[in-house]
């Protein structure tokens, strides 16, 4: 036999030697790798939405809807010119991010620039601007994509005034499928007729609220009403619009909150996920009988510590990763959003605000281990793969309890039942998580629902662990009775 | 009581010229288990066990299923607890000892089977405490001598059953335990590895390793084993050397063989207190009763003349004792 040289270091502790094969196996593993690719994409794909929604709006801004404006017979005295600017000037008072992004143009010259680009193609209305021609010509042009809409206004010959149809703005997808444009509404005599490809819900609404105006000046002139007076009539009301509650205050705030959805959803799969890989691990040791070895070499609550930890860190190394693409990503937001032309750097690109990065590392790792514990206690009871789900359900139950408690805090943070359960340590990782993030929870309380799943898990591991011991070379399903047994600490073999 | 003839079958596992005996005298080397016992609800496993390993022996723990081979096992690997009773290695509790000193193959075979053989042994040898290049030298020189160098980078999945356990074979000894405890070693093995297997343990045990074995197959305990216990129903109920147990049943038998052939017949049967002889391939064979003096045949025959060409009383045979000790619990002797 071979001496024992100076080569042979001794070896780390048992629990150690059980953690490093646990986390080597697993890292190893293809799945493991497939999962953290395509978790640091989704979080890549993540910091960039709000780029993505900035950019498309600011799209949206530069290119407005061009919207052509034909006045009908007896529309207005202004002409379509005036018509027009002054849809304009109705526009411009709507606030940004309320407003629609359209561009008003009078018909005639926006048919006078498209003749320009393309002589072949002019198009020209007849005098008058009766509605059916009007029709005919410009709806091929819609269809064609040539103008983006068009808002025709005029008296209506058809319709009696104020007949108690719709009133204002007529919204039809005329163009769209021909059919449509049905008999106008009027009131004071007015109708406009708003036509694009595919009208959207909140058309109608844009529509009535820059005609309408309109409208009402038209009448107050026709009865009689001094420019000065008209000017009182018109003059602009304030309006400010304001929600109390802290939620949705502000965009950081609904940030934050969906942030915490997605947070709570990676909670709940790592205990989930992470704890069936212990679970796995038990059973399928027990059912290949590689644990007699094991037990005969390292101490059962050894091989529990090494287990979970050995998962647990490559738990970790995966929200590492994650965390550290997201680093990356904020770190290098700058040159990126220049990279990209995006003005107004640091709001644009989305990254975790830092206390809920440190909320969520403590309350991840709290919840794996507390069920990691769980899991390899209550899978020591089964011996085979096809009995698993029999022992571990009790997990299983109290994650989905303490998910849906979570849930629950989303619309009332200090509910009772939620401050409570908040403080039951089986819940604690996703109620306080969500709570202390929504919400400002004193200090005493999230320091005490620490404090207390910490306990749990010391004492959870010491009962997992009896309970291991004794099941270990039980090589049958396990009874509850017969667990109970053990853990109230009779000697059951 | 007179024995003309040595027996034909000594323990081949006697200590050679170089082997080391290592301090019997005081009775503290080695294993020691001192009237152990140990139940599981109302069924008593083992029932006040005391046996005695010294270091460079093999010791056999024979009896059928069910006797309290693994549980005894188990708790000399502290894998389970004795109610009653001490379980000592050199003096020291084994809970002491038993990771570092002790290789353990378990009855039931078990390895990770997504793991290479290499990988499962460096684990293991982490397991009981040693790493380093000098343990891959081992796990090469264990792989090579129990011809597993062609698997040597598969995954344990993949082997045969044969090979799966010769890689746990090597898994307990990779530590260099003092104390190996080999639980069914031969069974599922084929001849050729099942020779392999015995000539290394002969080997460990001529350098100083203990061995603890439990097997079926008597001719592996003759081949093997200085001492033996015979366990039934828990208890020993014969302990020692091999021929300490054939002797335990207090039994002798006779062979008696003369020419011509049929005068060893008559003159056996010419004693009234004998039963009926039998012809065996040896000559005739006769169960001496309890107070029956041998010598007085042999004195008859050279009364007579009869030319004898053997003459030997031994007790029975390993096998022949286990039937007898065991009585109606024959279960899965000699059959694996």
């Amino acid at each position: 036999m071979a001496p024992i040289t100076s080569e042979l270091r001794p070896a780390p502790a048992g629990w150690w030697v059980v953690a490093s094969r646990e986390f080597t196996m697993l890292v190893r593993n293809g799945a493991y790798i497939v999962t953290t690719v395509i978790g640091l994409l989704l979080l890549v794909g993540f910091s960039f939405l709000p780029a993505l929604l900035d950019y498309l709006a600011a799209r949206d801004e530069a290119h407005p809807l061009k919207i052509v404006v034909v006045a009908g017979p007896g529309a207005t005295g202004m002409g379509e010119d005036g018509l027009a600017q002054a849809l304009e000037n109705a526009l411009k008072a709507v606030p940004a991010g309320f407003r629609p992004h359209w561009r008003f143009v009078p018909a005639h010259r926006a048919l006078a620039d498209l003749g320009a680009t393309d002589p072949e193609q002019a198009v020209e209305l007849p005098p008058g601007g009766d509605w059916p021609q009007v029709q005919a010509k410009l709806d091929p042009l819609v269809k064609q994509g040539r103008i983006d809409g068009y808002l025709w206004i005029g008296q209506s010959k058809e319709e009696g005034t104020g007949s108690g149809q719709f009133p204002g703005a007529d919204v039809g997808a005329g163009a769209g499928t021909g059919t449509k444009a049905g008999p106008g509404a009027s009131a004071g005599g007015l109708t406009a007729r708003f036509t694009r490809k595919e009208v959207s819900n909140t058309d109608m609404g844009f529509v009535r609220a820059l005609v309408e105006p309109l409208a009402a000046a038209e009448r107050a002139v026709a009865a009689g009403l001094s420019p000065a007076q008209l000017a009182i009539l018109n003059a602009p009301t304030d309006i400010e619009v304001r929600s109390i509650s802290p939620r949705f205050s502000d965009r950081a705030q609904i940030f934050s909150e969906i942030l915490t959805y997605f947070l709570l959803i990676a909670l709940y799969m790592a205990a989930v996920l992470y704890g069936n890989m212990i679970t796995m691990g038990v059973v399928h040791e027990k059912s290949n009988r590689v644990v007699e070895l094991l037990v005969s070499a390292v101490r059962p609550i050894h091989i529990l510590v090494g287990k979970v930890l050995g998962i647990g860190l490559a738990g970790l190394l995966q929200f590492g990763v994650w965390t550290a693409g997201g680093l990356a990503i904020t770190l290098f937001s700058d040159p990126l959003q220049q990279f990209l032309r995006l003005e107004d750097g640091s709001s644009l690109l989305a990254s975790i605000p830092l206390p809920i990065l440190l909320y969520f590392t403590v309350f991840f790792l709290l919840g794996y281990f507390l069920y990691a514990v769980l899991n390899a206690g209550l899978a020591s009871m089964a011996s085979r793969v096809e009995e698993m789900n029999a022992v571990i359900f009790p997990g299983i139950t109290l994650i989905m309890i303490a998910y849906f408690l979570a849930f629950a805090s989303f619309t009332r943070a200090d509910n009772p039942l939620v401050v409570v359960g908040s403080l039951i340590p089986f819940f604690t990782p996703m109620v306080m998580f969500t709570r202390v993030i929504l919400i400002p929870v004193p200090a005493w309380q999230v320091a005490l629902s620490i404090v207390l799943t910490l306990a749990t898990i010391v004492g959870g591991l010491v009962l997992s662990a009896r309970l291991y011991h004794a099941n270990i070379l039980r090589f049958r399903r396990v009874s509850w009775k017969e667990a109970w047994r053990t853990l109230a600490g009779r000697r059951a073999g | 009581m007179a024995r003309l003839t040595p027996l034909g079958t000594e323990p081949a596992g006697s200590p050679g010229p170089g082997g080391l005996k290592v301090a019997g005298q005081n009775g503290s080397a080695g294993l020691t288990i001192e009237e152990v016992s140990k139940s599981f609800g109302d069924l008593t496993a083992v029932n006040g066990v005391s046996l005695h390993v010294e270091p460079g022996t093999v010791y056999g723990l024979i009896g059928p299923n069910g006797a309290g081979k693994t549980t005894t096992m188990r708790m000399v690997m502290t894998i389970l607890v004795p109610d009653r009773g001490q379980i000592r290695w050199n003096g020291r509790p084994v809970a002491e000892v038993a990771s570092r000193k002790f290789g353990y193959l378990p009855e039931e075979r078990g390895l990770y089977p997504n793991m290479t053989i290499r990988d499962q042994l460096r684990f293991f040898a982490a397991l009981h405490g040693m790493a380093g290049p000098a343990v891959d030298r081992e796990i090469d020189r264990w792989i090579e001598r129990l011809a597993l160098g062609e698997h040597a980078a598969k995954k344990v999945e993949e082997l045969s059953k044969g090979n799966a356990q010769k890689v746990q074979f090597i898994a307990a000894l990779l530590h260099h335990p003092e104390l190996l405890i080999l639980d069914e070693p031969f069974s599922g093995l084929d001849p050729v590895n099942v020779h392999i297997l015995k000539n290394t343990l002969l080997d460990l045990a001529r350098n100083g390793t203990a061995i603890l074995l439990s097997t079926h197959r008597m001719e592996h305990v003759e081949e093997l084993c200085e001492r033996m216990a015979l366990i039934k129903g828990g208890s020993i109920v014969a302990e020692g050397t091999v021929t300490d147990v054939r002797r335990s049943t207090g039994r002798l038998r006779l062979r008696l063989a003369a020419e011509p052939g049929e005068r060893a017949a008559e003159l056996l049967a010419s004693f009234d207190e004998l039963p009926p002889a039998r012809p065996t391939p040896f000559g005739w064979e006769v169960q001496l009763p309890a107070a029956f003096r041998a010598q007085a045949v042999l004195e008859r025959a050279l009364a007579e003349g009869l030319s004898i060409t053997r003459f030997e009383v031994s007790p029975p045979s390993l096998e022949e004792t286990y039937v007898m000790l065991m009585g109606g619990e024959v279960n899965g002797a000699n059959n694996e």
